[in-house]
Order: C-alpha cells, then sequence, then structure tokens
C-alpha cells in the first residue's frame, strides 16, 4: 500500500480524499497548504503519490509543484491536481511542471490498486 | 467503491461558515482606488471552496448560486473587470444569502430562498453587462454543466514502481 500526501485547504475536501485513500488500505499524510505539503514531503520518507488542490493560501499548488520537482527525491513521484476549478488556464499554466489529470468536479471517487 | 459522503457535511458546513467570515472581511477591507490582489483571491477562494464543495456534496442550489459569484469574482481576479461599490455591496449581500442557505443545509433543507433567487439574478445582469462580455461568453465556466462533455478517467497507481499507467 502506497503514501500518499493529500494537500487541500478545505478541511472537507482533504478528509473526503484521505477518508477513500485509507479506507482503500493506503498511508495519507494531510496538510493544508502548498507550504505545509513541502514541509510534510520534505520530513516524510517514501511519499509515492502527491494529490493537490490549485488554489490554496500561503502557497498554491502550482508552485507545490514546481518546488517538489527541484527535490531530488520528487523528481519522477506522481502527482495529481484535483481542483473544481474548470481545465482552461490554470491547466494550461500547468503544463511544464505537471502533467495534468486536471479533474473537473466534483471528485467522487478515487480507486487505487495495489500490484 | 463508494462512500457515505454525508459525514463530511458537518465539516463542510463550518468550514463554509468560516470562509464567509474570511470573505466579509475582505469586502470591508476593499480599497477600491487601490484593490489588493490577494483580499480579491481570499474572497474568490471562499467563494471557489463553497462552490467545490457544494458541488461535491449535492447541494445544488447553494453551488449554482456560488458558481456565479465565482464566475464574476473570477474576472476581478483576472483583471478583466473592475470591482465597483456596487459589487461589493451586492457581494455583501450574497454573503449574508449564502449564511442563510448554510443554516438551511444544516437543518436538512437544500431549497432556495428569496434572496438567493434575487441576487443570482443581479448577479447574472452583472455578468451580462460591460464591453467585454462578447470575450467572457468564450470562458469555460460559462457553459452550463450540462453542456460540458463530462469524462470519466480511471487511473492506476501501482505502489513502488515507477510507472503509473493513465488510461480512459
Amino acid at each position: 500500500m502506497a503514501k500518499i500526501l493529500a494537500v487541500d485547504d478545505s478541511a472537507s475536501m482533504r478528509q473526503m480524499v484521505a477518508f477513500t485513500l485509507q479506507n482503500a488500505g493506503h498511508t495519507v499524510f494531510e496538510a493544508r497548504d502548498g507550504a505545509e505539503a513541502l514541509e510534510t514531503a520534505r520530513g516524510t520518507d517514501g511519499i509515492e503519490l502527491v494529490i493537490s488542490d490549485i488554489n490554496m493560501p500561503n502557497m498554491d499548488g502550482i508552485s507545490l509543484v514546481k518546488e517538489l520537482r527541484a527535490l531530488p527525491a520528487y523528481k519522477f513521484t506522481p502527482i495529481l491536481m484535483l481542483t473544481t476549478e474548470s481545465c482552461g488556464e490554470k491547466s494550461r499554466r500547468g503544463k511544464p511542471p505537471v502533467r495534468p489529470a486536471g479533474f473537473l468536479n466534483p471528485l467522487i471517487r478515487i480507486s487505487c490498486w495495489p500490484l | 467503491m463508494s462512500i457515505d459522503l454525508s459525514q463530511f457535511h458537518q465539516v463542510f458546513i463550518e468550514e463554509s461558515i468560516e470562509g464567509l467570515d474570511a470573505m466579509e472581511m475582505a469586502l470591508m477591507a476593499l480599497d477600491l482606488e487601490r484593490v489588493d490582489g490577494e483580499l480579491i483571491n481570499t474572497i474568490f477562494r471562499a467563494a471557489h471552496s463553497i462552490k467545490g464543495g457544494g458541488a461535491t456534496f449535492g447541494f445544488s442550489v447553494l453551488a449554482d448560486f456560488t458558481h456565479v459569484l465565482e464566475t464574476l469574482l473570477d474576472q476581478f481576479r483576472s483583471g478583466q473587470r473592475r470591482i465597483t461599490a456596487e459589487d461589493v455591496n451586492l457581494l455583501l449581500q450574497a454573503v449574508d444569502c449564502m449564511r442563510e442557505l448554510l443554516s438551511q443545509l444544516k437543518s436538512g433543507s437544500n431549497f432556495a430562498t428569496a434572496c438567493s433567487q434575487t441576487l443570482k439574478t443581479q448577479f447574472e445582469a452583472v455578468l451580462r453587462q460591460d464591453s467585454s462580455s462578447a470575450e467572457l461568453s468564450a470562458i469555460p465556466e460559462a457553459i452550463p454543466r450540462e453542456n460540458a462533455a463530462e469524462k470519466t478517467w480511471q487511473i492506476r497507481f501501482y505502489s513502488r514502481s515507477r510507472h503509473s499507467q493513465i488510461r480512459q
């Protein structure tokens, strides 16, 4: 089972993502914004997936991706941007650092299959 | 795998009430001569979170109302439109109106209120105004959700490997 970092400033969204993933047997670390996520990412070994909101205070999701990509341990870690923004401008802006799976709302389920 | 979303309703309502407080304070702190982008972003973020959560948890009246608000706020944020005193006034009324919708949701009712209907119409009228409205209609946000092509993606993550596979 994977170690996953879930980042969202909205507690209900974050809890929903965490709950869903924990139900599927994963270990979930939660962060309230990009800055907190970066700190958690630096202090935690073996995070295999990051799921992040885009629009957050302190540090937004796009900046978080850039910061994470600058860390050797996170160069190839899959990062999913999860947002209720429509996919136009933001996902274009996110293109160089992110290969976006930009979801339109609402997020209903994430299913993970372990190998 | 299906999860019961109702367990998150209370958290959503509480954080939305906090978001509205922040939105109200930011609206009152706005200096229309020198608009602070960070305040606009705070206001936008509150509306945006309420819309997203509202849509996710099936609170359609709240989501539809906030969606109109968000569209307008996004225009302020991106500099397409200048915020006026009338807009601020309307937005403050919207804050009160959303509080009312949230307290209704607390008691289990998801219906439009008098204020939500009136204000939504007023916001839609504001959105129709302006020279830039021809361009604005091209913004994806303006496309009614029913018309947007919805796609479902199935994404598999294989733990302890460098590969993730994305397929539709």
